[in-house]
């Protein structure tokens, strides 16, 4: 059976980012399906939220929280779906899934975080005995029920914040900040800007050592229901809404920013293209630099610290992007599977296919404003080199 | 008093034998899969929503159910009903059989 085609429609931010981490690693065609399957659940559950009085956007929340964690419905997805590919497809959902430490202190604060979430099971019901495979370790099975870890250690990676600790800052600068046990144990914060009346709901991703932890890129997504964010830096970003200031610190394996951009530029690359799902895809610069990969280096000047994005298309039609920050030299350095490149500045002229000899790609500079509704605000740039020869 | 809900373990053991089950003689929709599976055990059934889907494509997958696109669903897309195929009624027949002698047995151990 296929699924049948549908023209794109309209869907709440918070709802296609959860749709597009759940359903991350499958392939274009399943991969809408199961998006469209989701969304049906999500939207239903919704309208019985709103009829038990809940606005609309909390009763898109509750109704995303009833699924469970977005990481989790994929990885199961994946097994079903993707087994022989599956450190494929969980490298990158784990990317998607990156998080830091935070800590706030002064001016602005830090926030405590941790870059490696805990190394937990994953159990799957298998319709048949699974082979050996490389990429995981077997901890227990009984039948065809199978629980396993995976063997590299990057695909627990990311920036995670302490809530608590977020939190306790948080109160401090204007915002008020409660929190209520759900079900199953389960915890969510409030927070209320004061001075603007405004809530946001912020979830835990997991817990470690009795402290709860959110990924950076839920975190900023729920902070944007507080106003409009912004995020400086790169490697120690500061975020800031409304008066609510603080810094994630370094983390030794990757940027702190780098998990939230790599969210940010896949929103970003599905709108500019109107791409459907599956047919968009990151480099793994978020995470580790992959050996081997061609390295283009663009002069684009100014300030070091703002964030560049790269798109074009690989071979397989797949749009890809990578991003990273400006160098104290005023260049740019990203990761291309195609080794020479021409910059255009329309959307419209990136194809899959060689013109005189190069790939088309577009470059983009990331502001650092992040708008609910709107996304990460963008401009498109003409650099005074307009091809680059991979090294 | 109403019963203890099962245990996440308990639940997840028996995932197959609830789903067929539910499905069994109706085909039926993930959204309303757990409402029934609610409304017919007095709320007792409880799933943690995001293990339906992966549990439904895995039986699916194993051709125990098939799916096919009913009615335009909240987003405007068909919905997809899942039901039994002839795979799925005997390994419901076999899951019954073998679950019914697992609690009989438990009973004579005089735990139920």
């Amino acid at each position: 059976m296929s699924a049948p085609a549908y023209a794109a429609q309209q869907v709440a931010p918070a709802l296609e980012r959860y749709l597009k981490r759940a359903t991350f690693g499958l392939n274009a065609e399943r991969r809408q399906a199961i998006w469209d399957e989701l969304e049906e659940h999500i939207l239903t559950r919704q309208d019985g939220y709103c009829l038990l009085g809940h606005d609309p956007d909390m009763a898109l929340r509750l109704a995303i929280s009833e699924l469970g964690p977005a990481l989790k419905l994929s990885a199961g997805m994946n097994w079903v779906h993707n087994m022989p590919k599956m450190i494929l497809a969980f490298s990158l959902t784990a990317l998607l899934g990156a998080l830091t430490a935070v800590a706030l202190s002064s001016a602005p604060p830090l926030v405590e975080v941790i870059s490696q979430r805990p190394i937990v099971p994953e159990c799957s019901r298998l319709s048949q005995p699974l082979k050996y495979d490389p990429t995981i370790t077997i901890i227990s099975h009984h039948g065809n029920l199978y629980c396993y870890t995976y063997n590299q250690p990057v695909q627990y990676r990311g920036t995670f914040v302490n809530i608590d600790n977020l939190a306790t800052t948080i109160s401090g600068q204007g915002i008020s900040v409660s929190s209520q046990i759900i079900k199953n144990g389960k915890k969510k914060w409030i927070l209320t800007s004061n001075n603007r009346a405004k809530t946001s709901l912020i979830y835990s991703d997991f817990m470690r050592d009795g402290k709860s932890y959110i990924d950076l890129y839920n975190l900023v997504d729920g902070l944007t229901a507080l106003g409009q964010i912004t995020v400086t830096g790169y490697l120690e970003p500061t975020i800031q809404v409304g008066d609510v200031r603080f810094r994630v610190p370094k983390t030794p394996a990757h940027a702190a920013a780098a998990p939230l951009w790599n969210e940010e530029m896949y929103d970003l690359v599905v709108k500019l293209f109107r791409k459907s799902n599956g047919r968009v895809a990151g480099s793994s610069r978020a995470l580790y630099r992959p050996d081997g990969m061609p390295v283009h280096t663009i002069q684009v000047g100014g300030q070091p610290d703002p964030i560049y994005g790269l798109i074009y298309y690989d071979a397989q039609e797949v749009l890809i992007y990578d991003f990273n920050a400006v160098a104290e030299n005023g260049s740019v350095e990203f990761f291309s599977s195609r080794q020479k490149i021409e910059i255009v500045t329309d959307p419209k002229k990136v194809t899959p296919y060689f013109k005189n000899g190069r790939a088309q790609a577009l470059l983009i500079r990331l502001s650092g404003r992040i708008d609910k509704a709107t996304g990460a605000e963008y401009s498109i740039i003409q650099p005074s080199q307009l091809t680059s020869d991979a090294k | 008093m109403n019963p203890q809900p099962p245990t996440p373990d308990l639940l997840r053991g028996h995932l197959d034998l609830i789903l067929l089950s539910i499905l069994e003689g109706q085909p039926l929709y993930g959204f309303a899969i757990i409402q029934e599976a609610k409304s017919r055990t007095g709320g007792y059934f409880e799933f943690r929503e995001g293990s339906l889907y992966p549990a439904l494509h895995r039986l699916e997958h194993a051709g125990l159910l098939s799916a096919d696109y009913g009615e335009a669903g909240r987003n405007g897309k068909p919905r997809k009903y899942y039901a039994l195929t002839p795979a799925g009624e005997a390994a419901l027949a076999a899951k019954r059989k073998e679950f019914g002698a697992f609690t009989q047995a438990v009973g004579r151990l005089g735990g139920v």
